[in-house]
């Protein structure tokens, strides 16, 4: 098994799907090498790319200043973690360099939307994910006012 | 009942409208066009326009409404900018806002910034050529120093009656830079001067910044101590902002307190612009003085620079001149835009934001020298 | 009255060159004085530097006796004790973000990893809600211990 492969079947999100629905997502992951204060996505920026991440940390900046650190090689930032109607809302900056596996967001959305058992198992397992590791997201969604503006 | 209905409708703004009321309202609705689909200074405009509005409903006086009826709510909103209130506060957040990096990095550029406050001095003398008293003619003058809050804090002190006119027109002036400036900036300058690349500033240190404005703030105010309200508040926002361990204080300074007094103080201005007293020959002679002013200390910030030149090794590029008119950002803005249309690959940007924030010192020294030779 | 008569019956031309005059002085004594400042901070500096690195040596020593908990070089215990004063403005449950950003404003060195150092240690750890908070117990030991051995 190649790496992605390994960090898939590791991934909290990832690992119930079949190998064949992991095989599909690799092939629309590309490996980034990403080094300490780089930023991989800023919010307002066309969202491209979900990350899955292969080693290092990354901090995500949301709104509200509230922020999430993740660490564990499979750990995945999508959806609406990071994006909300094809424009990132997120920030992610690396705290600690290492690999991440960026997959093309309209092709994983596509699979996802597809009426399949790996996909099912892929969102149930990403709901799980979001619940533990960032709770607050949902809740977040209904502060925005839309009273915001800069000075 | 009839009469009931006719009392009411004599209290109405329908029977009790007055031509200058729909003309203000005209304006307040044009300002408010201008800022939200021009972006002309939206944050500005649209409050003032709105407050146009508010201060032209024809209103039957005696009911406690206007904002010249001294139990009105919108009189003790007014009152923040009769008694000075609110330009402080707005300074306070300019301070917490402004990054003197460049300046420090290269001081000598904060002379333009004193170089484009001749023309507040000039106005000064036009004005009182006109006739105006001198008070009224200075409080004129300071339109020049483009700068919105010290216009109206010298303006309350020195003469109340004109607020409404002087504060419109300042914040006219200044939603205007990008086509005021432009023409005299390529009528007082070559091609070849407007080339001219700066060198890069020289890093400047965190500790630098923060004795900056305890510094600016102790030399300035003992020169000039009228300009203490204004000045004390401007370099205690940016000691909070370059202190770190009080940015929470810097946060709230530049966003909920320079929010809450840009909104007061622009309602309250444009609601004190009420037709009977603000369209009168004199507001006509404001308007004109003031952009006399506005131009003249345009012409008095490149010139200098010009002259800088004649005396300078590293020459600069005189259309830094024009930034020190205050305005921030937006006469800095306008520098870049200018020097970019010769040579694209020019940023002058960084370079003129040193005269810009130098020239909000200046106008706060100006309106405090004003003031102090009034009283 | 009007023109010049009336700028001399009202004192103009003296208030404006005055005026002028004033503002000029103020903004070239205040533009020489800066021109100066980093010149003297530079000198100043120099002072504290040599003390400085006497202390680093005697924390990199104590460092080496500190055990049971992760053990911080001199530098990071720094960064750890410059990450608490900024941690100390903020809320008890602060913006991850807004303290990185701090760290980077008041050029911290390598703010990102140091930050992610006190994550690792358990010194900064999440809420529930995308907060965090900083746990002084943990911080002591770590940091304040090495110091008290010095």
């Amino acid at each position: 098994m190649n790496g992605i492969e390994n960090i898939l079947a590791g991934s909290v999100v990832f690992s119930r799907a079949g190998a064949e629905g992991r095989q599909r997502i690799a092939s629309i992951a590309q490996k980034w090498s990403v080094r300490e204060g780089e930023t991989l996505a800023s919010p307002g920026q066309k969202a491209s790319s979900f990350f899955l991440l292969g080693s290092g940390t990354l901090m995500l900046s949301m709104e509200e200043e509230r922020a999430l650190v993740l660490n564990t090689p499979g750990d995945f930032i999508a959806m609406e973690l990071l994006s909300s109607k094809g424009v990132y809302k997120t920030r992610v900056t690396v705290l600690s360099g290492g690999h991440v596996y960026a997959l093309e967001r309209d092709a994983f959305l596509e699979m996802i939307r597809e009426d399949s058992a790996d996909a099912e198992t892929v969102m149930h397992a990403w709901k799980t994910f979001l619940e533990n590791t960032a709770p607050f997201v949902k809740k977040q969604d209904h502060a925005v006012t839309g009273f915001e503006y800069a000075y | 009942m009839e009469n009931l209905f006719f009392e009411f409708f004599q209290n109405t703004g329908f029977f009790l409208c007055d031509y200058r009321n729909i003309v203000m309202i005209l304006i307040g609705i044009i300002f408010i066009y201008l800022g939200i689909a021009k972006h002309y200074e939206p944050l500005l405009l649209v409050p003032i326009g709105f407050g146009m509005l508010i201060g032209n409903i024809p209103i039957f006086h005696g009911l406690g409404l206007g904002i010249y009826e001294d139990n009105s709510v919108l009189h003790y909103l007014y009152f923040g900018v009769t008694s000075g209130i609110y330009p402080p506060l707005v300074f306070l957040g300019i301070g917490a806002m402004t990054d003197f990096s460049t300046l420090l990095a290269r001081p000598v550029l904060m002379i333009l910034g004193a170089a484009a406050q001749t023309g507040i001095f000039l106005t000064f003398l036009g004005a009182l050529a006109l006739g105006f008293e001198p008070n009224q003619a200075s409080a004129i003058g300071i339109i020049g120093g483009a700068d919105g809050p010290t216009a109206i804090f010298l303006t309350a002190k020195l003469a109340p009656a004109l607020i409404g006119p002087i504060a419109v027109a300042a914040y006219s002036y200044m939603a205007l830079v990008p086509v005021i400036q432009p023409p005299i900036m390529k009528l007082l300058t070559s091609r070849k001067e407007r080339l001219i690349r700066m060198e890069e500033p020289r890093e400047v240190s965190k500790r630098e910044k923060m004795i900056f404005p305890i510094i600016a703030f102790l030399l300035c105010c003992f020169l000039a101590p009228a300009a203490l309200p204004l000045l004390g508040m401007l370099c205690f926002g940016n000691l909070l902002k370059e202190a770190v361990v009080t940015e929470r204080l810097a946060h709230t300074a530049r966003n909920a307190i320079i929010d809450t007094a840009t909104i007061l103080l622009g309602m309250t201005v444009g609601a004190s612009t009420q037709g009977d007293v603000f369209l009168t020959g004199q507001s006509v002679g404001i308007f004109v003085l003031g952009a006399f002013s506005f131009c003249i200390a345009t012409a008095c910030g490149l010139i200098f620079a010009k002259i800088m030149n004649l005396f300078l090794k590293t020459k600069i590029n005189p259309l830094l001149g024009a930034a020190g008119v205050s305005a921030v950002p937006d006469s800095a803005r306008v520098v870049q835009m200018v020097g970019q249309e010769e040579d694209p690959t020019n940023f002058l940007l960084m370079h003129a934001m040193a005269p810009n924030v130098s020239g909000v010192i200046g106008s706060a020294i100006a309106a405090g020298v004003l003031w102090s030779l009034m009283v | 009255m009007y023109g010049l008569e009336a700028i001399s019956a009202n004192n103009g031309w003296s208030i404006a060159v005055v005026g002028i005059t004033i503002v000029f002085t103020g903004l070239v004594m205040l533009s020489f004085c800066i021109s100066r400042l980093h010149r003297v901070i530079d000198f100043l500096e120099k002072f504290p530097d040599r003390k400085e690195r006497a202390a680093k040596k005697k924390a990199d020593k104590a460092m080496k006796k500190n055990g049971g908990v992760p053990a911080f070089t001199g530098a990071e215990k720094e960064s750890a004790k410059q990450y608490r004063l900024l941690a100390r403005t903020m809320a008890d449950h602060f913006s991850l973000p807004r303290l990185l950003h701090l760290a980077e404003i008041s050029g911290l060195d390598k703010p990102h990893s140091r930050l992610n150092m006190l994550l690792e240690a358990g010194i900064i750890n999440p809420d529930t809600e995308g907060y965090y908070t900083w746990d002084l117990d943990l911080y002591r030991k770590i940091v304040d211990r090495a110091d008290k051995d010095k």
